[in-house]
Formats: structure tokens, C-alpha cells, sequence
């Protein structure tokens, strides 16, 4: 029969949410307390776990729009015989007065279901590993004591799918990558025609991008500098035995040039405050903002107290925020507080950018693709790798000399990153 | 501990599935609350809980998980426990329980029963005139009682360093003419030694201690808050390492007492326990109107047209 589960007041005193993501489709089989939609309410944003394990009969609510509390997010055949339970005793908060259904029909006590002969054993960690990776604990065959499920034996576990039934579903795994050499998700540029509210992180987008552009007076200095070096420095490095070498990337090596870049300038790592401006803010901490494309659109995950993080911190610090805000695992606190941001828009392909400041920073520094051009060397034209750089800067705070200067100063350390190694 | 924990991650699905009403996880404290269950005698001594600690306070009895459950379904027994427990109902008026803690341990005097009473707050309740008044009291009547505070850096959002000037909350503890302790709470041992200690001297009539156990709210203050906006990433992330049950795990992985199998054991009992606690609380009858039967013993007039409106199904 099918388990109802209406919209609970998580918090106190809510009144409705927004649906942001489902993790389940109809037909999917799930387990109690697998994860099966996000929503944000006006306190935070919250997924909410399964009650029943069971199959998705309906779901509630297509993801933007809201549900009230008490209306129906998702139905679920639990395999019980009785009808529901949707309505056991009502949740204190929900204050369900004067329902004449609520507390009248308590689940009786002394059935069947516990948690040691429901599901397969494994510790929780495993368990995680399993939800991550897709895999179907009830279809992995444990080797560890009495039959326990290890880690290695998910990992051995061919990707689930029986041949027949219904798929199961679990959150995507997050995956480390490369900053933007991801390749984007075929939604790319996929909207179906008619009149679309803006909302979501497309609406932050939209009215962060209008402030900035209404409020920033740019100007851009562009450079393309020989890679040779940083080529070689970076293959040299990452074969380098020692945690976060595998993670270092031109992003990683330009962020550790560009923190100290704004150590020598720290007006670059300043803003405006006001419209049309009122104060100039030095912050005292240096958070390089790292743009970062996901399936959902544009996120900045920011490196916080990145001033003197040696390069292999950078690159990890780098990697792990970029496969988060690829999940969907970001913070609020992970988002929040950039002085700087770094724009990779060159892993799309492109050469040169004209990239936005975000409102609350000075400057951006935008990289492009490195790819073999023709470069003039002592009278001769010859093939090198070349990477082009850009800095975008708020002429309010920003005069050209600056910009240049500190552009050269980032170029330089490119051109030869061994000085990122000498003193970070 | 680890029941403790499990425990907690189970109760915040009920409250995501609408099943149960606010809490507050127990994640970070486990250590500071079983170590001193451990230390104090269920058979004399009192616990005064604040509002993140019933889940590891089993030592005084598997009643109240029981109870704890009820009270978080909304069921007014929860907050009736049986006389030979001896846990009192929690409190979430912010300090109101250490008066009554002082109050409690001074009757014990009085009637020439062996025991302490211990009572739990954090660091945002030290701030609170009760906290001060009783404490005061305490220090003047030599009163047995422990007054333990889990300094978990964070009052909902404020930080330790909005909360006090003083360099520690221990230090407090001189101005009532009582010995202050400062321990680290991620230790199950050095809490299990303070709280012995602070017994010890109590039972020989040598009054009460303040105990100062440094932690870190590993988890949310409530179901209802949302640490990521306030808490820093980073020190979270280091007070992840420093986690009280991975601590003592460490330490018992070293001594042959303690492994993974046992730890999956330990998790699955604990998972059944707090599932067949669930079902046993909301089998319980209760009535609709069951929110008026504990205010008075008699109800007031506007009481009285309250409880018939709502047994009317009136707004």
C-alpha cells in the first residue's frame, strides 16, 4: 500500500518549501533514510530522508515549485498490506488540530521491521561509499566477518541495474576532476519554449551578474605568456610523491601566484563598497573565489585564507571544493566570503574572456586555454604552449598601472612558477 | 557513545520525515555525558539534564531512552519519569535547571542522603542570571552538586568569544568560592576523573565544582538551525579530528577492547533499540487535548474553553 509522506515542518513554524532537487523518480526502489529531495525552506536548505523503504509511486511536486506544509511530497508502496500510515500519530510541531484522522490510528508495536534484519550489514561508512557509488547493498555479497559488507567489496561491485525491476536510485558520486575539464552535462543550452520564472541559483546568478555589471566600472588587461615552463613544471610536480601533487593544475598554480600577487597588492584584493561608492575595503584575509561550472549552473566555491597556502594545499584545497560544488555538497560557508575570483573559462576552449567582477570584490583574474602558438623568440617564430591571462578590475579601485602591475606579477610567476616553490 | 551517536542520526531522520519535533543532536558531547553517567552512582546521584543529553545517559536506566522518545513526539509522559530514575525531565528554559540542581542537592543534605546531583548546561546558559545566582547559592551552602558545563564554542549562532570576556568559564567558579575545573571534554577519561573527583569531595561535605569541558557542536544546535551558515568550515573540519568517540575507539583499538565488528554490533543494537522505542512511543494513547492536563490541577476558565474548543475541532 502506499505510504503517504506529507511535507513536515522541519523547522518551527514553517509554512511551505521550495522543491530544489528529487534524488528518486517514480519507479525508483528506496531504502528508510535514503535521501529522496532537497528542499529550501525560508531557514535553510534540508533533504529530507525516507521513512518507508519501498517504491516511488508519485511524487509531490516538480523541482521549483513550492508545497505547503501537510500536502503531499511523495508516495511510496511500502509492500504493507494495511493502508497507511502516511497519518500515524501526528508530528508535535505539524499541529495537525482538528484532523480527525491523526493519533487515532498508531502503528501497533512489536512489528517486524529493525534495522538488523532489514539491511545488509556493513558499517556506515561503507554504506555511504555504496550510496555514492550507486550500489545496491542488497546485491553485494560480503566477505568480511559473518558476512559483513566491506568497503573493498562495494568497490569490487560491478555498477547495480538488475536485468529486470526497477532501478535503483541513489544520489550521483562525486567525483574529483579537474576544475571546468569536466565535460558539462547534455542540459547544456536545453530548455523546453515558453516562459520560464527565473528562480533557483539561475536567479542568483541573474541578480548578482546585474549589479555587477550596473555597478563595476571595468576595465580588462589581457596578456599570453609562454607555458613552456609551467608545462614541464606541472608534469614535473604532479609525479611528485606526496599528497595534493596529483591535484595540481594550472588553476592551482595560477591561484598560488595570483594569492601572491595580492599580498603584494592588497588593494587587488580590496572593493568598493556602495553604489556609487562610499569606502574602500582591505579585507584582511585573501579568499581566492574559484569559478567552477556544475551540471546546475555557474558556482564559486571559495578557497578561504588562501594568502599563504603552499601549493599542494592549494591544489587540494582546489580539487575537493570543485568535486563538492559538482555534487551539490557545497556549504553556505564554503560560498561565502571571496576577496578574488579565479575564472577558468579557458578549459571550455576559449582564448580570451572578458570576465565579470562579482559584487563585494575588486578584481578577477580569468585564464584561457593553453594551446601550442606561434610565439616570437630572439627574431624567430617558433611553436610554444601559451597561456592566456586576463584580469578584469574595478576602475573605481583600480587605475591601469595597477592593473598592469599587478598582472605582470602573476605572468611572472607563470612564466617561471619555480619561484611558487622558492617562497610561496 | 556510539549508541549515543547512531542513535541521534536515526532521531534526525524522524524529525526530516516529520515523525518527531525539534531536538538537539548530541554529536561532540557524547564523551562529556557518558564518561560522567559512568562516574556518578544511578542508584544515589541525580542527573539534571539540559536538552542534547538523554541519548547517553543509559547507565541510569533504559527508561530513559523510553522517555525521551515520548517526549519527543510530544507526549506529556515524556517528561514523567519513573521514581527510580533518577534523570530529570529535560529542560529547555535556558539555565532554569541548575537552581533546581542546587535546590535538589541542598534537600539531599537536609535529609542525610548519600549522593550528588549533576547538572548539565553549556556555554551560552553560563551567562544566564541563573546560572550565577544558584552557583552562588551552592558556594554558600556547600551544597553537593556538580555543576558541568559542555563548552561547545557555540550558543545557536554566538560564538564563545561574544558570549564572554573571560578567558575561561572555569575561572567563574572563584567568584563562588568553589573549585573550578577546565578538562578536555573529547577525553572520556580526564571527564570520568573530574566528575570522580568532584563527587568524592561533595560526598566529604566539601561543597560543589564547576567543571568546564571544552568540546565542539559537531552537529547543528537544533533540527531547526543551520550551522553552515555560521559555523567555519575549517573549524569544523578540525574539531572532526579530534571526535571524542574516535578518540577513545583509538585508544581501545590499542588495547585489544575495541574493533569494527564490534563497533557494526554496537550500531545495529542501537538502531533496533531506538526503533523499537519509537514504536512503543507512539503506541501509546494520547489524547488530543493531553497539552492542558499538566499546567494546573484544576483548569483556569480560559483553559477550560481552550481544551472544549479544541476537542470541538475549532480553530
Amino acid at each position: 500500500m502506499a505510504h503517504v509522506f506529507r511535507l513536515p515542518d522541519i523547522g518551527e513554524g514553517l509554512d511551505e518549501a521550495e522543491i530544489v532537487e528529487w534524488f528518486v523518480a517514480i519507479g525508483d526502489v528506496v531504502v528508510r533514510d535514503q535521501a529522496l529531495v532537497e528542499v529550501l525552506t525560508d531557514k535553510a536548505s534540508s533533504e529530507l530522508p525516507s521513512p518507508v523503504a519501498g517504491t516511488v509511486l508519485s511524487l509531490g511536486a516538480a523541482e521549483g515549485a513550492h508545497l505547503r506544509v501537510g500536502e503531499v511530497l511523495i508516495e511510496i508502496d511500502d509492500g504493507s498490506e494495511t493502508a497507511n500510515a502516511g497519518v500515524r500519530r501526528p508530528p508535535p510541531a505539524a499541529g495537525s488540530v482538528g484532523d480527525p484522522v491523526s493519533g487515532s490510528t498508531p502503528r501497533p508495536s512489536g512489528t517486524q521491521r529493525s534495522a538488523t534484519t532489514a539491511r545488509p550489514k556493513a558499517a556506515p561508512a561503507t554504506r555511504r561509499l555504496a550510496l555514492q557509488s550507486g550500489i545496491d547493498l542488497n546485491t553485494v555479497t560480503g566477505t568480511g566477518p559473518a558476512g559483513r559488507i566491506t568497503a573493498d567489496d562495494v568497490r569490487n561491485a560491478e555498477t547495480p541495474v538488475p536485468a529486470s525491476g526497477p532501478k535503483p536510485s541513489t544520489r550521483l558520486a562525486s567525483r574529483p576532476v579537474d576544475a571546468g575539464s569536466q565535460p558539462l552535462s547534455s542540459t547544456l543550452g536545453q530548455m523546453p519554449s515558453g516562459r520560464h520564472p527565473l528562480r533557483g541559483l539561475r536567479g542568483v546568478v541573474a541578480r548578482n551578474m546585474v549589479q555587477a555589471w550596473t555597478e563595476i566600472p571595468h576595465i580588462h588587461t589581457m596578456d599570453e605568456l609562454d607555458a613552456s615552463l609551467l608545462v614541464d613544471f606541472r608534469i614535473r610536480v604532479r609525479s611528485m610523491d606526496r599528497p595534493g601533487a596529483a591535484q595540481v593544475t594550472p588553476l592551482a598554480i595560477a591561484a598560488v601566484a595570483a594569492a601572491r600577487a595580492l599580498r603584494r597588492f592588497p588593494v587587488v584584493n580590496g572593493h568598493v563598497e556602495g553604489h556609487p561608492g562610499d569606502a574602500i575595503v582591505i579585507p584582511e584575509e585573501i579568499n581566492l573565489g574559484i569559478a567552477a561550472a556544475t551540471g546546475r549552473g555557474l558556482v564559486v566555491p571559495v578557497v578561504h585564507n588562501a594568502g599563504t597556502l603552499d601549493l599542494f594545499t592549494m591544489a587540494e584545497r582546489i580539487a575537493s571544493l570543485v568535486a563538492a560544488a559538482r555534487a551539490g555538497d557545497l556549504t553556505t560557508a564554503d560560498l561565502a566570503g571571496a576577496t578574488f575570483t579565479i575564472t577558468n573559462y579557458g578549459s571550455l576552449g576559449g582564448r580570451f574572456a572578458t570576465p565579470i567582477i562579482p559584487p563585494g570584490q575588486g578584481a578577477i583574474l580569468g585564464l584561457g586555454a593553453i594551446a601550442e602558438r606561434p610565439v616570437a623568440v630572439e627574431g624567430e617564430v617558433l611553436a610554444r604552449p601559451t597561456l592566456p591571462v586576463v584580469l578584469g578590475a574595478d576602475h573605481r579601485l583600480i587605475d591601469g598601472d595597477l592593473a598592469e602591475t599587478f598582472r605582470r606579477a602573476v605572468v611572472d610567476d607563470l612564466i617561471e612558477p619555480l619561484h611558487l616553490l622558492i617562497e610561496a | 557513545m556510539v549508541e549515543a551517536r547512531t542513535q541521534a542520526a536515526r532521531l534526525w531522520n524522524l524529525q526530516r520525515q516529520g515523525q518527531v519535533g525539534t531536538l538537539a543532536p548530541i554529536d561532540g558531547h557524547e564523551a562529556v555525558v557518558a564518561a560522567t553517567a559512568h562516574a556518578l552512582d544511578p542508584t544515589h546521584d541525580w542527573i539534571l539534564p539540559q536538552y542534547r543529553e538523554p541519548l547517553a545517559l543509559q547507565r541510569f536506566g533504559p527508561e530513559v531512552l523510553e522517555q525521551y522518545m515520548l517526549y519527543n513526539i510530544g507526549h506529556p509522559d515524556g517528561s514523567r519519569f519513573p521514581p527510580s530514575v533518577r534523570v530529570a525531565p529535560l529542560q529547555i528554559s535556558l539555565a532554569t535547571q541548575i537552581p533546581h540542581a542546587v535546590g535538589l542537592a541542598w534537600g539531599m543534605t537536609l535529609q542525610d542522603e548519600p549522593g550528588v546531583t549533576t547538572v548539565f548546561f553549556g556555554d551560552g546558559s553560563s551567562s544566564e542570571g541563573d546560572f550565577h545566582e544558584a552557583a552562588n547559592l551552592a558556594g554558600v551552602l556547600k551544597a553537593p552538586v556538580i555543576l558541568l558545563c559542555a563548552n561547545n564554542q557555540w550558543a545557536i549562532s554566538t560564538p564563545l568569544h561574544q558570549q564572554t570576556a573571560a578567558e575561561t568559564l572555569a575561572d567563574r567558579a572563584v567568584g563562588y568560592g568553589m573549585p573550578g575545573v577546565r578538562i578536555d571534554g573529547n577525553d572520556a577519561a580526564a571527564v570520568f576523573d573530574a566528575v570522580d573527583e568532584a563527587r568524592q569531595r561533595a560526598l566529604d561535605g566539601g561543597g560543589p565544582t564547576l567543571i568546564e569541558a571544552v568540546v565542539y557542536r559537531l552537529g547543528a544546535h537544533t533540527t531547526a538551525d543551520d550551522p553552515t551558515r555560521y559555523v567555519p568550515a575549517e573549524d569544523l573540519e578540525a574539531a572532526r579530528r579530534d571526535d571524542p568517540i574516535e578518540r577513545l575507539a583509538d585508544h581501545l583499538v590499542g588495547l585489544g577492547l575495541w574493533d569494527d565488528e564490534t563497533r557494526s554490533a554496537v550500531e545495529a543494537e542501537a538502531m533496533t533499540r531506538v526503533d523499537e522505542a519509537f514504536e512503543r512511543a507512539i503506541a501509546q494513547p494520547l489524547a488530543t487535548d493531553a497539552i492542558f492536563d499538566h499546567c494546573f490541577a484544576t483548569d483556569t476558565p480560559r483553559m477550560a474553553r481552550q481544551r472544549a474548543a479544541l476537542l470541538d475541532g475549532a480553530p
